[in-house]
């Protein structure tokens, strides 16, 4: 079958069936942020067939913008149709707890503040005619503040904490790659993928309570947990940086030694450039675009917060909600978070394809044109 | 007159899962100013190893120079620093390598690749470096070379590729210019529009190029000299005509009667040299032809033959040569008389 064959038949068959295979998935990941985990799955899925509807055309960067825009819309839309759709099959609902102990009437009137007496197509309608307004409703969990309110306090936490992680774990990652491709089998590359495996064995639960206890409490060299100040921000990051930043580096050695066998290498050399330039000017630019795949959704998941991090160091992160919410039924929230992370990463997708023109020449926006 | 490189006894091994590889095994030629050294022979023979060799570019933890000397312009370049090798490299002797495809950068603009140099060695700024680099595309045959500076490697086609890698090799006029194989990528016509740019620039630089390859069409077209190698050593060496008119060596003489000539008979055929060359962890004792040669004679798996000079520079290594051996005339005549 061609892709860009593909009709409307061809979509109602196939999502559906993709779903099933990913819902399986969903149960097997017993993992907190397997909610997010799973949205990504989906999200790649359709992206997949539904961009190849799209990917006709010339090289015009413009016309590019406009058809990733319109893509991301019909993404989302997707997403918060399938988020919806399997938040409801989920046995039970915010108010089940309640429902015992509470009047009958009481329970009832409290469905009906909430629109959950609606049959469920109203529901839908109203949340997306909602969404239209950048309105992502009430949250049905804590009274008094809706979910934009609750991005809005939570966002700029774990963005700040995300951010820095992120630049950590890419910075160091593309160090300590490149320090192991160099050295190769020698012992610094040995000492460098040691470090990269204890990093990527080490869950972030584990490494933050161990930098709270000798670094916080044993050395008092950082403040143990709070939110307040810089120095706040550091244990956290560092546990936060440290799984990706392993990660980084094995893919920049991998690739590196790739590079580092190529013959413009030995061109470089041949003009008498120092190592250090080389790696600079001719190595690096090449061995970091296949990272760059792995970057865009470690991006998106550090900035949208973490529920483990920001638990242990009490950061007022966005992190808790995607977690909690599904605990409580918490319908809005669970849509919200839903809808918000899709956004941040959609967005970063968009920018690293962005980038991937940037750094290699050769890749063309579209697959059309010359 | 003093010649500009002298290579004497040059030995090269690598280390492998397997053993030691004696890629080359005491290699000995010079190159004059001004003066186009060919090296010919077959995949394997140790000529691109020679060749990384004078660059100072055998990779350090496999590989290793075991003995002999490289004297360039008087000074001895065996036993460089890694510093002075980058100070030689680019300056002093320039590369030009084999597939313009692979060698450039694709991530960077042409431009800045061949200005990378001269602001390493001439200590440029980027504006001057960017001028001259501008001049040399033009020297190389490049027009609108303003624009073609910013251009990327994917840009070009295979010929101005190599136009660029040529401009690269000789940004800061090296006295000496190592070219690997420059032509085998590309299409007949460009190979023969590059051979004549580089000959041409090297009338204008007054440049030594020493030019690897496989393919005698190139050697007569372009070299004053000829070395040819077989398993790590060079088993016959002189001037292009001696070379050509009247091989002293068997496996030159193989070499040459395995190409299409156009002044042959339409009826000749091609003879191929049967077998294939000596394993290189166990280089034989004797000449490392010997089991593929039709002259073959006792001694010849023995002991290694002594180069014996001729008219004009011209030496071979060959038993066949040696004064002591009988009927060495009359045989090489018939050979080549009945299959030549």
């Amino acid at each position: 079958m061609k892709p860009g064959n593909l009709g409307l038949i061809d979509l109602t068959v196939l999502i559906p069936a993709e779903l099933f295979c990913e819902m399986r998935r969903w149960e097997l990941c017993n993992h907190p942020s397997s909610f997010r985990r799973g949205v990504f799955y989906i999200f790649n899925s359709l992206y997949s067939y539904v961009f190849t509807l799209y990917y006709e055309g010339g090289n015009n960067v413009l016309l590019y913008a406009v058809k990733r825009g319109f893509l991301m819309i019909v993404t989302l839309w997707i997403i918060v149709t399938v988020t919806f759709v399997t938040m409801h099959l989920i046995p039970g609902d915010p108010f089940a707890s309640d429902a015992k102990m509470l009047p009958e009437e009481v329970v009832k009137n409290m469905r009906a503040e909430y629109n959950l007496d609606q049959p469920i197509t109203v529901q839908y309608l109203l949340y997306l005619k909602g969404l239209l307004q950048f309105d992502l409703g009430p949250s049905i969990q804590s009274k008094t503040r809706d979910v934009n309110t609750l991005i809005a306090e939570g966002f700029p936490a774990s963005a700040v904490l995300g951010l820095q992680s992120f630049i950590v774990a890419l910075a160091g990652g593309i160090t300590l790659g490149i320090v192991a491709a160099l050295y190769h089998n020698r012992t610094l590359d040995f000492l460098s993928m040691f470090a990269a495996i204890i990093g990527i064995s080490v869950p972030s639960f584990i490494l933050a309570p161990l930098l709270i206890k000798y670094l916080a409490v044993k050395w008092e060299l950082f403040p143990v947990a709070a939110w307040e100040s810089w120095e706040h921000s550091i244990l956290p990051t560092l546990a936060l940086a440290i799984g990706p930043l392993a990660i980084i580096a094995r893919f920049v050695r991998a690739s590196m030694l790739e590079v580092w066998q190529q013959e413009y290498i030995s061109t470089a050399q041949a003009k008498g450039l120092g190592t250090f330039s080389i790696v600079v000017r001719h190595g690096m630019r090449n061995a970091i675009l296949p990272v760059l795949t792995f970057i865009g959704p470690l991006f998106a998941n550090l900035m949208t917060g973490t529920f483990v991090v920001e638990k242990i160091f009490a950061i007022p992160g966005l992190g808790k909600y995607f977690v909690e919410s599904i605990f409580n039924r918490d319908y809005p929230v669970i849509l919200g978070t839903t809808v918000f992370y899709s956004f941040v990463l959609i967005f970063t997708l968009y920018m690293i394809d962005l980038l991937y023109r940037v750094i290699d020449p050769r890749i063309r926006l579209t697959s059309g044109g010359k | 007159m003093k010649p500009l490189l002298e290579v004497d006894q040059l030995r090269v091994s690598f280390r492998t899962y397997g053993g030691e590889v004696q890629a080359v095994r005491g290699v000995s030629f010079s190159v004059k100013e001004g003066e186009t050294l060919a090296i010919v022979g077959e995949s394997g023979c140790g000529k691109s190893v020679t060749s990384r060799a004078l660059m100072g570019m055998i990779p350090p933890r496999s590989g290793q120079v075991k003995g002999g000397s490289i004297r360039f312009r008087g000074r001895e370049l065996t036993g460089l620093t890694k510093m002075e090798w980058q100070q030689v490299r680019g300056s002093q002797i320039g590369m030009i390598f084999q597939d313009p495809m692979t060698s450039l950068n694709p991530t960077m603009k042409i431009g800045q690749q061949i200005a990378e140099g001269l602001i390493k060695h001439r200590k440029q700024t980027k504006t001057e470096a960017k001028e001259e680099t501008r001049k040399l595309l033009e020297r190389v045959g490049i027009p609108e070379a303003a624009r073609r500076f910013e251009q990327y490697p994917h840009e070009l086609s295979g010929g101005m590729r190599q136009r660029v890698g040529i401009a690269m090799a000789l940004a800061c006029q090296p006295q000496l210019v190592i070219a690997d194989e420059p032509t085998t990528a590309l299409d007949v016509t460009i190979q023969a529009q590059i051979l004549r740019l580089m000959k041409e620039l090297q009338k204008q630089l007054n440049t030594s190029i020493i030019l690897i390859t496989h393919d005698l069409g190139v050697v007569a077209e372009v070299a004053d000299h000829v070395a040819v190698m077989y398993a790590g050593v060079v088993v016959e060496s002189g001037p292009v005509g001696e070379i050509f008119d009247n091989p002293r060596h068997p496996y030159t003489q193989g070499l040459l009667q395995s190409v299409p000539r156009l002044d042959a008979g339409k009826k000749e055929r091609l003879i191929p040299i049967e077998g294939t060359p000596p394993d290189l962890f166990r280089p034989p004792a004797g000449c490392p032809f010997a089991a593929r040669c039709r002259f073959a004679m006792e001694i010849c798996m023995e002991h290694m033959p002594q180069s014996n000079s001729f008219f004009n520079q011209h030496e071979a290594s060959c038993w066949l040569n040696d004064p002591r051996a009988q009927r060495t005339e009359a045989c090489m005549v018939a050979g080549r008389e009945t299959h030549g």
